[in-house]
C-alpha cells in the first residue's frame, strides 16, 4: 500500500484520465492529488467544466470505461485500490462506507417510484440483513433515517412520491440516502446550491451537525467559494483538471497563493459593494487541445514564458503550514 | 426625476385546473399586491425566494402576462394603452433577458437570423446594409467580435450566448430591460464580465434596469434600490446599502443572514442569524395576516389576524410588519411581547457599530 495513504481514508494521487472520443482524446484529469482524512470536511471549488464532477465519478468508480480511460495514478480508499476493484466489488465498496449525494434534488429520485421504495432499493445494498424479513426493519431503519435530517412524519413521507416534495425536502431526503449505509465518507455534488439561500443555510447547517454527530468524512463538490468558506476545514482548488492550490480553509481564503484562486475569489460578489471585478477572461481550455505547461497560463495575469513549457509543480507557500499551490511564481518565490 | 416605469397594485392570479369533482374555482395568486417604481437609468432589483413571484412581476411589465389588477405605466402612458395603440412600440421599449441563456436562443437560426427576425418583428432599421450595420454594432456593444452573427448558439461558450441575448435586448434602443436571472446560470469568473458590460451599456444608453434575482450579494453591488418579496408582496424596499445595513422584516434579515460568505469581515457584516421555520408556503393556500407569520421567528399573534400596513421610515425605507409598525407608533407600546422582537429590531444598529 501506498505510503501516502497511511492514516487516511480516501488518497487520489497523481490522477491522470482522457475520454477516447470522436474528436480525439480529451485529456481531462492532468494529475490529481486529493487527500481526505477521516472526519474531516473537504471540498473541491473550480468553474463549470473544470473537471470537478470527473473527478468526483471516477473516485465513486463509476464513469464508463471507455470512454473514460486511466492512463496513470491511483485512488486508494480505506484498503481498496478503487481502480483495480471489478465492477462487480464495487457494491461493497460502496456499502463499506462511501457514499454519495447526487447534485440535483429534482432529477436525482426517480419519479415513479415512493421514496420507502427508493430507500429499501438503497438499503439492499448497504445491508442485506435489513431486507430480508419482508423489508419490516429496513422500514423502521428509514423512518429513522428521515427523522435525522428533521422532516416530519416520516411515516407519511415513505409513501409520497419525490414531485409531492419541496426541493429543501427532496434534498434532505437525499441526504438521508447518502447516510443510511452508515458511511464514512460522504461526497456530496453541490449540496444545497439549487435551493433558495434560506434552504441552503438550513441544509447545510444539518450536514454539518450529521457529520460531527457521527463523524464522518464529507468531501463535497461546488462552484459555490461561500459555500466552502463556511462549511469545510480544507479546501482544494481546482482548474482544467489539475489541483492548482491546496489548504486549510481559513488560510486560502485569506491569502490565496495561485493566480485562478485569486482570480475566483476577487469575482465574488462582496457584501460591502463597491461594484465586482470583471471575472476571469477567456474560458476553461478545451480538453482536445488543451494548453501545454500551466493549464491556467493562456487566462493568467501573471503568466510569464516558463508557464507553456512546463507543469509547475506544487509549492509549499510560506505562511500557513500545508498551503500549497502549483505556480511558478511561487517557485521563484523559494528560490530568490 | 419623473419615474419611467410606475407599478402600483399589481395583481395577477392563475387558475388552476380544478380536478374532477373538486367544486369551485381555485386561483395560485402569484402576485397579490405589488408597488414600485424604477427611474430612467437606473437598476432596481427584485428580490426573493423562488414562489415569491418575482420573475411574475418582471413577465408582467414586459407584457407577457396580462395582470388580474393594478396598474402599470409607462412613461406616463398605462401599460394598455401602449399596447392598444402601438403594440410594436412597447415591445421596443421594454426589453427581457431570460435567465437561461441556453435555452433562449433558437438553436436552429444563427446569431444573424435571431437578429433577423426581431428587427422584423419589431421593425428595427431600414434595408439591409442598416440592419447589417445595427447587428454589428450591438455585438460591439458586448465586446463579440463580427464573426460571432455567423455561428449558432451551440458554438458559443454560456457567458457568450448570455452576451448575444444582452445584445438583442439592447438593438431597440430600450427604455427598460427586465433582467430575469441573468448570470444565476453560469459562473462567477463569467458573472463579472456580463455585470460589467450591463454597467457600461446602461451608462452609454441610460437603459433602466429591473433586476430579478435571488442572488443578494450580486444585488448589493449593481442595484440603487432593492424591493424584497415575500408571497406575492413587498415586505420591505429601500436604498441597497440601507437594506442591507438596517434590515428590518424578519425575512430580510432571514436572507441576509442566510448569505453563504467568504471572509469573516463579511460575516460581520450580516445581521444575526435569523432562521425561518420550514420552507415557503405554495402560493395556492397563502397564509392569512401576514403570509411570513407561519415562518417567523419574531411572530406575534396579530401576525396571524391582519395583514401588516406597510410604513414609510424616511429616506424611502418602507416596510410592511408589525413589529416596524409597533415600534413606530409609541402609543402602542404596552404590548407584552414586544421586547424580545424589539431587540431584533436593534441588531442592525449593531452591525453597523462594527462597521
Amino acid at each position: 500500500m501506498d505510503r501516502r495513504h497511511v492514516g487516511m481514508l480516501l488518497t487520489v494521487c497523481d490522477l491522470h484520465l482522457e475520454f477516447v472520443g470522436f474528436d480525439g482524446i480529451a485529456k481531462v484529469l492532468d494529475g490529481v492529488s486529493l487527500r481526505v482524512k477521516a472526519g474531516e470536511k473537504v471540498g473541491l471549488v473550480g468553474e463549470s467544466g473544470c473537471g470537478k464532477t470527473v473527478t468526483m465519478k471516477s473516485i465513486l468508480g463509476i464513469l464508463a470505461s471507455p470512454p473514460a480511460r486511466v492512463t496513470r495514478g491511483s485512488i486508494l480508499y480505506k484498503e481498496w485500490d478503487i481502480l483495480k476493484v471489478r465492477k462487480r466489488g464495487l457494491p461493497r465498496v460502496h456499502g463499506g462506507g462511501m457514499s454519495y449525494v447526487p447534485q440535483d434534488p429534482m432529477s436525482s429520485l426517480n419519479p415513479v417510484f415512493t421514496i420507502g421504495t427508493q430507500m429499501r432499493d438503497v438499503l439492499k445494498y448497504a445491508d442485506a440483513k435489513l431486507t430480508g424479513r419482508r423489508g419490516k426493519r429496513s422500514r423502521l431503519v428509514a423512518v429513522e433515517a428521515l427523522a435525522r435530517v428533521q422532516l416530519a412524519d416520516p411515516e407519511r413521507l415513505l409513501k409520497s412520491y419525490a414531485f409531492q416534495l419541496s426541493g429543501g425536502m427532496q434534498q434532505r431526503v437525499l441526504i438521508a440516502m447518502g447516510l443510511l449505509s452508515h458511511p464514512e465518507l460522504v461526497i456530496a455534488d453541490e449540496p444545497g446550491t439549487a435551493l433558495d439561500v434560506t434552504i441552503q443555510a438550513q441544509i447545510l447547517e444539518m450536514l454539518d451537525a450529521l457529520v460531527q454527530e457521527e463523524g464522518l468524512a464529507l468531501l463535497i463538490i461546488t462552484h459555490n467559494l461561500g459555500v466552502v468558506n463556511t462549511l469545510v476545514d480544507w479546501v482544494y482548488t481546482m482548474y482544467a483538471g489539475s489541483i492548482v492550490e491546496e489548504g486549510p480553509t481559513a488560510g486560502v481564503f485569506a491569502g490565496p497563493a495561485h493566480p485562478y484562486t485569486k482570480a475566483l475569489i476577487a469575482c465574488v460578489p462582496k457584501l460591502a459593494g463597491g461594484g465586482i471585478g470583471r471575472g476571469i477572461p477567456g474560458r476553461v481550455p478545451s480538453y482536445f487541445a488543451a494548453p501545454s505547461g500551466c493549464r491556467f497560463g493562456p487566462r493568467c495575469v501573471c503568466a510569464f514564458d516558463t508557464c507553456g513549457l512546463r507543469k509547475p509543480e506544487m509549492t509549499g507557500v510560506r505562511e500557513g503550514p500545508g498551503h500549497s499551490a502549483a505556480c511558478f511564481l511561487l517557485e521563484q518565490d523559494r528560490t530568490a | 426625476m419623473a419615474d419611467l416605469l410606475v407599478v402600483a397594485n399589481l395583481q395577477k392570479q392563475f387558475r388552476v385546473a380544478s380536478g374532477f369533482g373538486r367544486a369551485g374555482k381555485r386561483y395560485v395568486k402569484a402576485v397579490e399586491d405589488v408597488s414600485f417604481a424604477v427611474q430612467k437609468g437606473e437598476t432596481y432589483a427584485l428580490v426573493g425566494e423562488s414562489g415569491s413571484g418575482k420573475t411574475t412581476v418582471g413577465y408582467l411589465v414586459q407584457g407577457i402576462y396580462r395582470a388580474t389588477g393594478g396598474e402599470i405605466t409607462f412613461k406616463g402612458i398605462s401599460i394598455s394603452d401602449w399596447q392598444r395603440s402601438k403594440g410594436r412600440e412597447w415591445s421596443r421599449q421594454v426589453q427581457l433577458v431570460f435567465q437561461n441563456p441556453g435555452s433562449s436562443l433558437n438553436p436552429a437560426r444563427t446569431i444573424r437570423q435571431s437578429f433577423a427576425v426581431l428587427q422584423k418583428a419589431q421593425n428595427i432599421g431600414h434595408g439591409r446594409r442598416e440592419r447589417e450595420t445595427q447587428c454589428v454594432r450591438a455585438l460591439e456593444n458586448v465586446e463579440l467580435s463580427e464573426k460571432y452573427l455567423y455561428s449558432y448558439p451551440h458554438s458559443l461558450s454560456g457567458g457568450e450566448k448570455q452576451r448575444v441575448a444582452i445584445a438583442l435586448a439592447c438593438l431597440s434602443a430600450p427604455g427598460l430591460i427586465v433582467l430575469d436571472e441573468p448570470t444565476s446560470a453560469l459562473d462567477v469568473s463569467v458573472q463579472g464580465k456580463i455585470i460589467w458590460l450591463l454597467t457600461n451599456l446602461q451608462q452609454d444608453l441610460g437603459i433602466a434596469y429591473l433586476f430579478i434575482t435571488h442572488d443578494l450579494s450580486l444585488v448589493r453591488n449593481v442595484a440603487g434600490r432593492t424591493s424584497v418579496m415575500y408571497l406575492g408582496r413587498i415586505v420591505e424596499s429601500a436604498e441597497t446599502g440601507d437594506l442591507f445595513q438596517h434590515p428590518l422584516h424578519p425575512y430580510t434579515q432571514a436572507l441576509l443572514s442566510s448569505i453563504p460568505v467568504i471572509s469573516d469581515a463579511e460575516k460581520d457584516l450580516l445581521p444575526a442569524r435569523v432562521t425561518p421555520h420550514g420552507e415557503i408556503p405554495s402560493p395556492t393556500d397563502i397564509p392569512s395576516g401576514c403570509a411570513f407569520h407561519p415562518r417567523c421567528p419574531s411572530a406575534m399573534p396579530v401576525c396571524g389576524e391582519t395583514l401588516p400596513q406597510g410604513i414609510d421610515l424616511g429616506s424611502g425605507h418602507w416596510v410592511c410588519c408589525h413589529l416596524a409598525t409597533a415600534s413606530a407608533e409609541p402609543a402602542s407600546d404596552g404590548e407584552g411581547g414586544n421586547d424580545g422582537q424589539k431587540s431584533d429590531v436593534d441588531q442592525p444598529g449593531r452591525v453597523e457599530r462594527i462597521q
